[in-house]
């Protein structure tokens, strides 16, 4: 009954408008038949969509593990104690990505919070596998599988440059069965989050698809769906599932991280042993003679940073040949890399500039925890 | 310019006349599933009790007051009424309701009011297009439009939920999206595609058992148009299968016997395998871990039990077993054995 309704309504509008006068007609005829279009606009829309869907379908891998305990909170020496009060994780299947066609499978480490004693792969072929945990990154929530299959189907990757804020994304999970995988659409919400390790999206993000992958509309990845909250608790930030703030860890910072995931490591969070003068980040930069910028550091170095022979004082200028003006660029230079990686730090000592390679420390490598600056 | 700024104030005052009217016509993508679902749902009041609320929403499916709605405490009221997206409040008795459903059929005595129409048997598949029509957390008041909200279908699945501590009845098939229905007085409200057509009714709000998170779902087309159909009261209906003279004495048996030891969380590894068993003609052998029956994982032998424990004889079910770095999946026909 309702399409029979369409001239009808149309005819009413046209009436209305009529009698509303001169005016209102002229509106009406700088939007012609704007209702029509409109309703084709949506039917492109969903189409697009579901092509999408349909191109990286195939790269979409079903979880699923057997065993394994309720998490208890780790002592990870960070902040991350009281993340996600009272979550338990469910036992239904999860989602993981395709990353190289020789069966490595990248997804969250969220899914795996229980230390499963067997986990198994379905791809989208109907082959089910039994599946080796390989290695976490704890400080994005990922995790490597390996499976024992060849000529997996990689998916085409959204190119890191031309991403933008507003473009329409879409994720997919298989947590709820069924099927097929589920889907949500929303928008690219930000380009870094979270030291630049994610992107933020509105479209829902949940345990159903943290692992699967988020992509643009042309199906092409654009990161791996995780749960990221603060510190390093496999559950932190489940807490904001399905509220419009999701993030997806982008596939260039992965691409930085896989061979040492590969290698079956276990990456934290990597710190230098720094305290740093925020009170100037808060203005913007911290102005030097020099004309420089960069990070005061405050107090005595520790770690890493004491072994490399940094002082009280120093301004840090840049990490890895970034410059560092404001805390926030501190924090993604250093994000780039993990604990037992080697960076580059260079400073400004009493007008000299000086420079020093270290290794990055993992937060249980300090007896007190650190501030809250890395 | 000064005529730009003429036609732009009309505009504004023909969209704030359009909204005013809950009557918007032609400016939108959605424009039409929205006025569909606008006329079409009402609010319902009723009792509350505890933490159940004492308001919901409906959907009208006939021209003369029928409504379709959800089971609840609210709906058992002696006081429960109707209020027509109009404004018009009516009291409304249950004609009958559907526990396996969760589903309600309500009346209120009215004609000529605007239905929506369940016999349309359109496709709908993930990716495109919904909106949510409800009085969600009964924001909107006498005459006001109830609350509208865009999203996607984003797939099917049967629903494996919980209610509070409570497994919830419905466990067939259900429409999943990412509209967010899972909210107080969402529940009896309305999917509808771009067009206005109904897709499906949201259901209660319930927690998935595979997510451990409130899952937005509604209850699909077909099953609210089914449960209209039926003439006579579903609440007593019983599992024909299950009061089968000739099966309710057997006990549904595979013919595995699983290394338990006792203690919790024990997997569900094979130790004996009965000769000539359902198990045994599939090819499950002793040392299999047992990882999922008839769809459900399998975690421990407590739990393999329970499941081969609601299997009824005949039933053909999935066997998935862990041999070695494989995983095995066989197909066999639950026997019985008397007690």
């Amino acid at each position: 009954m309702i399409p029979s309704a369409r001239p009808w309504k149309t005819w009413r509008l046209i009436r209305r408008i009529a009698v509303t006068g001169l005016v209102l007609t002229e509106v009406a005829a700088a939007q012609p038949s704007q209702g029509l279009d409109a309703l084709d606009l949506a039917g492109q829309q969903q189409l697009v969509f579901k092509q999408a869907l349909t191109r990286i379908a195939p790269s979409v891998v079903r979880i699923d593990t057997i065993g394994g305990a309720q998490p208890v909170r780790r002592d990870t020496q960070d902040m991350s104690r009281r993340a996600a009060p009272g979550f338990r994780q469910a036992d239904g299947p999860t989602t993981g990505v395709v990353w190289s066609a020789d069966g490595y499978i990248l997804t969250s480490s969220f899914n795996f919070a229980r230390d499963p004693v067997v986990i198994t792969v379905t791809l989208a072929d109907g082959r089910k596998l039994v599946a080796r945990l390989i290695a976490r990154d704890r400080s994005a929530r990922l995790a490597l599988l390996k499976i024992n299959a060849e000529n997996l189907p990689v998916p085409a990757r959204a190119e890191a440059g031309s991403l933008r804020p507003g473009q329409w994304t879409l994720a997919a999970g298989w947590g709820y069965g069924g099927a097929l995988p589920c889907v949500t659409v929303g928008i690219l919400s930000a380009l870094r989050r979270m030291d630049g390790r994610a992107v933020q999206t509105d479209a829902k993000i949940s345990p159903a698809n943290y692992g699967g992958p988020l992509f643009d509309v042309e199906g092409r990845l654009i990161g791996v769906c995780a749960p990221l909250g603060p510190g390093e608790d496999e559950l932190a930030g489940v807490e904001w599932y399905d509220s419009g703030i999701g993030f997806a860890v982008r596939c260039d910072f992965v691409d930085r991280r896989i061979e040492r995931l590969k290698r079956g490591e276990i990456l934290r969070r990597g710190l230098l042993g720094v305290n740093l003068d925020v009170r100037e980040t808060a203005v913007g930069e911290a102005s030097l003679e020099e004309g420089a910028s960069g990070l005061r550091i405050l107090g005595e170095p520790r770690g890493p940073a004491a072994e490399a022979g940094l002082q009280t004082g120093d301004v840090v200028t840049r990490i890895d040949g970034m410059p560092t003006p404001r805390i926030v660029d501190f924090k993604r230079a250093v994000a780039l890399k993990a604990a037992g990686d080697e960076i580059k730090v260079e400073y400004i000592r009493s007008g000299d500039g000086g420079s020093a390679m270290l290794r990055l420390a993992a937060p249980s490598d300090f007896k007190q925890p650190p501030a809250a600056t890395p | 310019m000064k005529a730009c700024s003429w036609i732009i104030t009309a505009a504004l005052a023909l969209s704030c006349r359009l909204s005013a009217d809950a009557q918007p016509a032609g400016a939108g993508q959605f424009d039409r599933a929205i006025e569909a679902g606008l006329k079409r749902v009402v609010k319902l009041y009723g009792g509350g009790f505890g933490r159940e609320h004492g308001y919901g929403s409906g959907a009208l499916v006939s021209p003369d007051g029928l409504i379709v709605t959800t089971l609840s405490v609210l709906i058992e009221s002696p006081a429960l009424r109707v209020v027509l997206p109009d404004g018009r409040r009516y009291p409304a008795k249950i004609v009958k309701r559907d526990q396996r459903r969760q589903l309600a059929l309500l009346k209120i005595e009215v004609e000529g009011t605007a239905y929506f129409n369940l016999d349309y048997d359109g496709r709908i598949s993930p990716g495109d297009w919904v909106v949510a029509a409800s009085n969600v957390f009964k924001v909107a008041d006498g005459p006001e439009p109830v609350s509208v909200s865009i999203g996607v279908l984003a797939g099917r699945a049967d629903l494996a939920a919980r209610r509070r501590a409570q497994d919830y009845g419905y466990t067939g098939e259900v429409l999943i999206t990412d509209v967010i229905v899972a909210a107080p007085g969402a529940a009896g409200g309305v999917l509808l595609d771009v067009e206005g057509r109904f897709v499906g009714l949201i259901g209660k709000p319930v927690i998935s058992k595979r997510t451990n998170t409130w899952i937005n779902y509604a209850l699909p087309r077909a099953a609210v148009a089914a449960f209209i159909d039926e003439t006579q009261n579903a609440d007593l209906s019983e599992d024909s299968a299950a009061s089968d003279p000739a099966t309710a004495s057997a006990r549904p048996d595979l013919g595995l016997l699983l290394f338990d030891v006792g203690g919790r969380g024990r997997p569900a590894y094979v130790e004996r395998v009965r000769k000539d068993s359902p198990a045994h003609n599939a090819g499950v052998r002793p040392n299999d871990l047992v990882i999922s029956l008839a769809g459900d994982p399998i975690e421990t032998c407590a739990q393999y039990y329970q499941k081969r424990d609601d299997l009824r004889v005949g039933d053909i079910v999935e066997i998935v077993v862990k041999r070695g770095d494989e995983v095995l999946t066989f197909e066999l026909t639950a026997g019985g054995r008397k007690e």
